[in-house]
């Protein structure tokens, strides 16, 4: 009986599993599950977008629904259109890749497509690899945008302040404590924008990979009835996921960003 | 073997914190609606973050969990 109404799986490792090589650059399940989705991606939007026009048809409908929703959320952050229009291209792709990718874990069967043993495709978000890609790649970028804003000595001076340490230099009395203090808080800035990417990367990955487990974990104990509620709250959860870790890099975002031009100082 | 559950279990331990925190998060903001229905819209997602990075403990604790 316990049998019959239960099914046991291996509970999958907690990293991806290497398919085959290209000239010592390993190709892992969730790399050819990233190429998978940006084909699929790529085909669906040439192919909905064929042919616009004003009065859109079902395809372009949808993302246009896609689009404004994420114009949306991103402008509840930034609270301006000419912050949302100059970071709608990355984030918009990110919130776009990162969906489409925990969506893609509720579709049955996908783990089950083996090759030598190993699954074929593995959700490239509950893979730490991935995740931490984004997250470090976004944070770069922020970097970047925040020198063009700037300048590259006015983004030094954001984490070590050196024009407040010359300053300070020539006071005396307690002056070297707090220059001390000035240098110390430098350096956990520094080591905070680590944090950041570190942070927002675990949290995606934490949640998807522990969705994984628990639906194995279920599966296990009652395999009738029981998983149907954990993966109804699993869509809910891919759609939380994504919008934290979008609206967590537009925030990182409004960090870095110098004011609008036109806006006072 | 078995010091590996007493991690595990103390690992468990860690995520007790969150769920107030969480919760108070959620309070605060539904309060914050109900005072003042038209600011639901703007309220919403910043509740989504600050939940977020409450949970952050938890997640933390739970890859914790997985790796050990």
């Amino acid at each position: 009986m316990q049998e019959f109404l239960s099914f046991k799986r291996d509970i999958s490792s907690i990293g991806p599993s290497t398919i085959f090589e290209i000239g010592g650059f390993p190709i892992t399940n969730s790399t050819l599950f990233m190429v998978l989705v940006t084909i699929l991606l790529i085909v669906f939007v040439v192919v909905a977008l064929r042919k616009k026009s004003l009065i859109p048809g079902k395809g372009q409908a949808f993302f246009e629904i896609v689009y404004e929703a994420v114009e949306r959320q991103i402008n509840t952050i930034t609270a301006s259109s000419y912050h949302t229009k100059r970071v709608l291209p990355i984030i918009g792709s990110i919130f776009i890749f990162v969906g489409i990718s925990n969506y893609f874990g509720l579709v049955p069967g996908l783990g089950s497509i083996t090759f030598d043993g190993k699954s074929l495709f593995r959700i490239a978000t509950s893979d730490f690899n991935t995740t931490l890609g984004l997250a470090f790649g976004a944070i770069v970028v922020l970097h970047l945008v925040s020198i063009k804003d700037f300048g590259l000595w006015g983004h030094i001076n954001k984490f070590i302040p050196i024009k407040q340490l010359g300053e300070d230099m020539k006071k005396g009395g307690l002056a070297p404590i707090y220059m001390f203090v000035t240098i110390l808080i430098a350096c956990l800035d520094i080591v905070g924008e680590f944090a950041k990417a570190v942070s927002v990367s675990l949290r995606l990955f934490g949640n998807m990979y522990a969705g994984d487990v628990l639906t194995t974990v279920l599966i296990g104990i009652f395999a009738f009835l029981l998983p149907s509620f954990w993966v109804a709250f699993g869509m809910l959860g891919a759609l939380v996921q994504t919008i934290v870790f979008g609206s967590l890099i537009t925030v990182f975002y409004m960090q870095a960003a110098g004011p609008e031009p036109g806006e006072k100082k | 073997m078995e010091t590996q559950y007493i991690a595990k279990a103390l690992i468990i331990l860690s995520m007790v914190a969150t769920a107030p925190a969480e919760a108070w998060v959620a309070a605060k903001a539904m309060e914050a609606i109900g005072r003042n229905p038209e600011a639901g819209d703007s309220i919403f997602p910043k509740m989504i973050v600050a939940m977020a990075i409450c949970e952050s403990t938890a997640i933390y604790a739970l890859v914790a969990f997985f790796i050990i």
